[in-house]
């Protein structure tokens, strides 16, 4: 069996806030073959986004290893990095923020290759059919980025991305802000290029709906940490971890009548004064004493799918009790609510599974 | 049913800029019902947004002609003079925005915000009004609303800012809540947890809810009934369970098959072809006919919003057909 494009272990990345240290990212592994998408998702203040810029060397990490393409992409520095950081590319949000307002779209696609040293004429004529195969032809190759709309912008941005034939791309919400009908173009895309250019690609979202479309494998962030990974059917077909059981019962459902079972209550807390324990455990309806205090174990569930829960410990010596919602929920004041009264392990049979 | 809220009725809404006339609203007629939660859906274009402001009369009117007519609790919206629309805004009607920052002031406490409103609104002394405040902040979810009375916009994560807009909004207990995509910057689970809070302001409040949305997931989550629009017309109208599970107008259909499935393993997300006319454009027939898969002829013609049944209209030839023809 080859080795995974990437491989990431013990990944820590730390920022200085004030007088303390915020872990941004804590200690996570992760390998992802070539042809593969691994989604990354989780709330705002999960990570992701740091996940990212470690990945392309942006931010320094604190511990950790990273393998990439065959290189020892963590020790890359300097000219080394620079040269080989094509390999490497990466799709933002918002695109029109990122080009710059004063050149012409295909001068911006065509800069990555002159700054690789590919003559200005070539570059050109490369940007050129980059633009086509993504969607922007003709005169709207020559126009400025204010004068394009956020779909066509984001298509620029993955030209840009793919113009120095990268072998990972890193789509940070890179979908997000686009219309329902546009978002559809642009998975499409994406999904279509990934075959075709025989990429893998990271693809961080908050948008969970996406994931059958794209994803073969989910990593799930909660403050810094992976609390559940595996393939992504199965980690969206049969969750594990409570939290991840949480994000997919928020997901707002067009078909009427398909309530929404169990979201997840309160707010991800201070990832610079992260909880004790399991660090969900204040919003966690399944809380158990035990989760306040000792942080839980990477449990394997199904083949290749891991989640770390105290409820996938086979011990069953612990009853459930959960905490009280009232003081860390902000969320709840009326009718559809999940008190402690109907956090009951049968709505979660896998869990119950596990335990015993 | 209960009484009607609001009732629009051939609304136009036309900005005059050096390029000519834009129509972003066009002749869109629809009702609020009486406690009603009522989702204004469509893509970037639709002219939802233009609705809402112009109801709010918040647009700019230099540059903006509203027509038509808007009758709220007896009020007619359009034509206010600013004074008067300044009087129903924060009182009877309510108004909450995507982005919190900008509609806070980032110099006051949100304490100081939400008692502002009442004092002005319903003349009360400082400390009632305080008092207040503090209630309806922890209507809204606000956790330890005394304490977060005297914080800051910028101390505060992005929902709970929105809880704070939603306690502003909500503080002189408006008929009509306009919500212009309260949900769209928020984490998923943060958009749960305000939409449910929404609905429960309208079934325990009596307040009704226009929530304007391009998120065909909100409005099947919480709303009573849908009102779609496309390049500034409503397109279809009815019942939230009618018009997503039946939709009739191809526009409704064809957006409802570009949302992603959690369940769409194996599937290809629908793409609509082409793009929302441009709001300059005449309309000589129906505007969604070059993107329409089931156009036909006749479809050149102009179309208009038929009803069907009561609370159900749809503008497009083929919703007059049989049921169950319409795909």
């Amino acid at each position: 069996m080859s080795a995974p494009l990437l491989s990431v272990r013990d990944l820590t990345v730390e920022y200085r806030v004030g007088r303390g240290r915020l872990r941004a990212v804590d200690h996570i592994d992760f390998d992802l073959d070539a042809g593969q998408t691994l989604a990354v998702i989780g709330e705002s203040g999960s990570g992701k986004s740091t996940v990212a810029s470690a990945l392309l060397r942006l931010v320094p990490h604190t511990t950790g290893r990273i393998d990439f393409d065959g290189l020892r992409w963590d020790d890359l520095k300097g000219a080394a990095l620079r040269r080989e950081r094509h390999r490497m590319q990466f799709i933002p949000q918002d695109a029109g923020s990122s080009l710059d307002p004063r050149w012409r779209v295909r001068e911006s696609v065509a800069e990555p290759l002159v700054v690789a040293g590919t003559s200005a004429r070539e570059a050109r004529a490369r940007a050129g059919e980059m633009l086509d195969r993504v969607g922007l032809e003709g005169p709207l190759q020559e126009r400025f980025p204010h004068q394009l709309s956020g779909g066509q912008r984001q298509r620029i941005a993955i030209a840009r991305a793919l113009i120095s034939r990268p072998r990972l791309v890193i789509c940070d919400e890179a979908v997000s802000a686009l219309d329902v009908s546009l978002q559809a173009e642009i998975v499409n895309l994406l999904v279509e290029l990934r075959a075709e250019r025989e990429l893998t690609y990271v693809f961080i979202t908050h948008d969970i709906a996406l994931l059958p479309y794209i994803a073969d494998r989910v990593a799930v962030l909660y403050l810094g940490q992976i609390v559940e990974a595996g393939p992504a059917r199965s980690v969206l077909e049969n969750p594990q971890h409570p939290y991840t059981q949480g994000l997919l019962s928020s997901l707002p459902r067009a078909e009427p009548g398909i309530g929404q079972a169990r979201p997840v209550r309160g707010e991800i807390p201070d990832p610079a004064d992260p909880p004790s324990g399991c660090r969900f455990h204040p919003r966690c309806p399944l809380a158990l004493d035990e989760c306040a205090v000792v942080e839980p174990t990477v449990e394997l569930v199904a083949p290749d799918h891991a989640a770390s829960c105290h409820l996938l410990v086979p011990t069953g010596a612990t009853s459930p009790t959960t905490t009280d919602p009232g003081t860390t929920d902000p969320g709840i004041t009326g009718p559809g609510t999940t008190g402690p009264g109907t956090t009951a392990l049968p709505t979660t049979p896998s869990l119950r599974k596990a335990r015993s | 049913m209960a009484g009607t809220c609001l009732t629009v009725d051939r609304l136009s809404v036309v900005f005059e800029s050096r390029s000519g006339r834009h129509a972003a609203v066009r002749d869109a007629s629809f009702e609020v019902g009486e406690g009603r939660m009522v989702g204004l859906v469509g893509e970037s274009g639709s002219g939802k947004t233009a609705t809402g402001l112009a109801l709010l009369g918040l647009h700019d009117p230099d540059t903006t002609t509203v027509a038509g007519s808007a009758v709220f609790a007896g009020t007619e919206l359009v034509g206010l003079t600013e004074p008067e629309a300044n009087g129903l805004r924060g009182s009877r009607l309510g108004m909450i925005f995507q982005d919190p920052m900008t509609a806070l002031n980032p110099l006051l406490t949100i304490g100081t915000q939400v008692t502002e409103t009442i004092r002005v609104h319903d003349g009360l002394g400082r400390a009632a009004a305080r008092e207040r405040a503090i209630e309806v902040l922890g209507r809204v979810g606000m956790p330890d609303p005394a304490n977060r009375f005297r914080r800051y916009p910028h101390e505060l994560s992005g929902g709970l800012r929105q809880r704070a807009m939603i306690a502003a909004a909500i503080a002189c207990r408006p008929r009509l809540l306009v919500a212009d995509e309260p949900t769209t910057a928020l984490d998923l689970t943060i958009q749960a947890q305000i939409l449910r809070l929404l609905r429960t302001l309208c079934d325990e409040d009596g307040i009704s809810v226009l929530l304007i949305t391009h998120d065909l997931g909100a409005v099947g989550a919480v709303c009573d009934d849908v009102v779609t629009m496309y390049a500034g017309e409503v397109v279809e109208i009815g019942p939230t369970a009618e018009v997503l599970d039946r939709p009739r107008h191809p526009y409704t259909a064809r957006l409802m098959a570009a949302r992603p499935r959690i369940d769409g393993w194996d599937e290809h997300l629908d793409v609509i072809p082409g793009r929302v006319p441009s709001p300059s454009t005449t309309p000589s027939g129906c505007l969604f006919k070059p993107r329409c898969r089931e156009a036909q002829d006749v479809c050149g013609e102009p179309q208009v919003l038929t009803p069907l049944l009561p609370g159900r209209s749809v503008r497009c030839i083929r919703a007059a057909e049989p049921a169950g023809v319409v795909a």
